[in-house]
């Protein structure tokens, strides 16, 4: 009891003093928050200005064919703040929150795994999310990827390149399966070597855009897909007779034997896969395979 | 597994003969070259001397093997050219037809003027 007395004693002595304190702290408050408020209005007015600070101007395709005024194809500018360890997708995503929401791109996984924000920056086609500003001149061309249909803005249509990809049947499938279904499926480790750089493509499809006989021969299986096809078909666990399925596909008149080796997929791929000469190397198998001197 | 649909060439015998035919035409080329253009300068080249060079049978077989490799490999560089255009169909069979009607012609034509030159007599 005589310690609930006790507080009821302190309570009541911090409510006659509470007041005086609370009017000066009021007035302290009103101070900080004023000065807040000055700092953030010139903050704000300082990164509207963009004077003090590095920037960027993006000079990024523009063309909707389904609104007035964007059916005629163009290029709008935007000046970007630049931070250290910007991309080009950050540019464009700032340059989208804060002048154009309308401004349209594919983008997901910003860490180069998604394939989506395959670009056609500075005459070149890169990975958005992979491509420091500071590694291009200013000012910086954004376009869409060449010899594809632009649907809106950067947004070209993938269809035909995913049709490609699908052709070849990317997918993993062995004439035998192990009898215990709880057996692993084990690559050796050579084997695996051989088709490790071959499994790291993300469907971006830029190196289709860079091919310059996908660009004219749409028959053509293109570098993606032939390298989808010698992932599987120089994975030993598959076995022969796929193994021969797959060269099949790749043998026609419109598949490996279009490749002019002129490496420009090679050049472009963001994955640095060696495409020029895993199609090479399917083209010698095929010459292999198929030529019989009796 | 699904029917593909196939323009077959299977084997991509034509790929091996172009870069077959072209490692010789490199040596025939720079032999032809060294020969014709700069030991021996346009001025000294005779018809007596070429009758002469012709009528070795190695040479004679050299540059009748030198005519249709360079004939095939221009003309099916040409043909694959215009594949990778995009040609198809009616277009194809067409270039095809005109292109090969063009190299045997070349050909023929080529042994003739061989022939001629060696002094061997044909009807």
């Amino acid at each position: 009891m005589s310690t609930e007395t006790e507080t009821e004693i302190e309570e009541e002595s911090s409510a006659e003093t509470l007041p005086e304190t609370s009017s000066h702290q009021q007035r302290r408050m009103d101070a900080k928050a004023s000065k807040k408020s000055e700092r953030e209005a010139a903050e704000k007015a300082q990164a509207e200005s963009l004077d003090d600070e590095e920037t960027y101007e993006l000079k990024v395709f523009r063309y909707d064919p389904e609104v007035e005024g964007k059916e005629e194809p163009r290029f709008d500018s935007f000046v970007v703040p630049y931070h250290k360890g910007m991309t080009v997708l950050d540019a464009l995503i700032y340059a989208r929150d804060h002048y154009d929401s309308s401004l349209t791109f594919r983008h997901s996984c910003q860490q180069a795994i998604c394939g989506s924000d395959a670009l056609f920056v500075n005459g070149r086609q890169r990975l958005g999310c992979k491509t420091q500003l500071a590694d291009l001149d200013d000012p910086i061309r954004i376009e869409p990827l060449p010899h594809q249909e632009v649907v809106k803005d950067l947004v070209v249509d993938m269809e035909h390149f995913y049709d490609q990809m699908e052709a070849v049947e990317p997918f993993f499938d062995p004439d035998d399966l192990p009898e215990d279904e709880l057996e692993e499926q084990r690559q050796s480790r050579e084997n695996r070597e051989k088709v490790k750089m071959s499994t790291r493509c993300i469907w971006c499809g830029a190196c289709m855009s860079s091919c310059n006989i996908a660009a004219g021969d749409n028959e053509y299986l293109g570098p993606a897909a032939i390298n989808k096809a010698y992932r599987f078909a120089m994975d030993e666990r598959e076995g022969e007779d796929r193994k021969e399925e797959r060269m099949r596909i790749v043998e026609q008149e419109h598949g490996v034997w279009r490749c002019q080796t002129q490496f420009s997929c090679t050049e472009v791929c963001p994955k640095d896969i060696p495409l020029t000469e895993h199609i090479q190397e399917l083209k010698r198998e095929a010459v292999k395979s198929n030529l019989k001197f009796w | 597994m699904a029917e593909h649909y196939t323009s077959f060439d299977r084997g991509g015998r034509r790929w091996l003969l172009q870069r077959l035919t072209a490692v010789f035409l490199i040596g025939t080329l720079t032999f032809h070259f060294f020969l014709l253009h700069f030991v021996n300068h346009a001025a000294d080249v005779t018809f007596l001397q070429t009758q002469a060079r012709m009528s070795e049978v190695s040479y004679f077989v050299t540059m009748v093997l030198f005519l249709i490799a360079a004939t095939f490999h221009g003309v099916n560089g040409v043909y694959n050219a215009l594949i990778n255009q995009g040609i198809q169909g009616t277009q194809k069979r067409v270039v095809g037809g005109v292109l090969t009607l063009a190299s045997v012609l070349l050909i023929a034509q080529g042994i003739r003027v061989a022939l001629a030159m060696a002094g061997i007599a044909v009807i």
